[in-house]
């Protein structure tokens, strides 16, 4: 069964992510670096 | 080639990503989205693949493969070649108007797609296209009529 998305946000609250590591993150993944 | 849907939306996997863990701009964005049973998010496989390794990498993986259970249940897939760029590829396929990044370079990117670019393609950042949507504009020309308020819960 899906999660509610009250509920996948309240579980990724937990990682205190911020947007910069993402993008970090995603230039990596698609090798922009 | 067909005009582009302004009712139609790309996110690339920054702000996919960005709306799951961080919320701020990119959860204001796409909630414009989650709201309106009208407004489509499109995303090929590509980009979903891009936006799990992130979540992923920088949270869990438990956590990304659920948010990946529900995003595929909601966005409308397309398809393009993996050696395209998977956000630009997705709204140029998906006919989308607007593609949502944290990348402001993208638009000026040079890009090696498969098929010629629409010149009608918003490119913006979440706080930017979360400050100009217009639901009631965008329902008269989209869906006709006066805009009902919002059909969805956000949150659900």
């Amino acid at each position: 069964m899906t999660e509610t998305w009250a509920d996948l946000f309240e579980r990724a609250e937990a990682y205190g992510t911020e947007v910069e590591s993402i993008r970090e993150r995603l230039r990596e993944v698609r090798g922009d670096d | 080639m067909t005009d582009a849907d302004p009712a139609r939306v790309v996110a690339d996997a920054d702000v996919l990503a960005a709306d799951l863990l961080v919320g701020g701009a990119a959860r204001d964005a796409l909630d414009h989205v989650r709201r309106h049973s009208w407004v489509d998010l499109v995303a090929s496989d590509h980009l979903l693949d891009d936006a799990e390794v992130v979540i992923a990498g920088v949270a869990d993986p438990d956590l990304a493969a659920d948010w990946r259970g529900r995003i595929d249940d909601e966005r409308v897939a397309v398809d393009h070649p993996a050696g395209d760029h998977p956000a630009l590829a997705s709204a140029y396929r998906g006919g989308a108007a607007h593609l949502l990044t944290f990348d402001e370079g993208l638009g000026s990117t040079a890009t090696n797609l498969t098929i010629q670019p629409r010149v009608n393609l918003s490119i913006r950042t979440p706080d930017a296209f979360a400050g100009l949507f217009d639901p009631a504009s965008l329902y008269a020309a989209v869906e006709g009529g006066e805009y009902p308020g919002p059909d969805r819960d956000p949150r659900a």
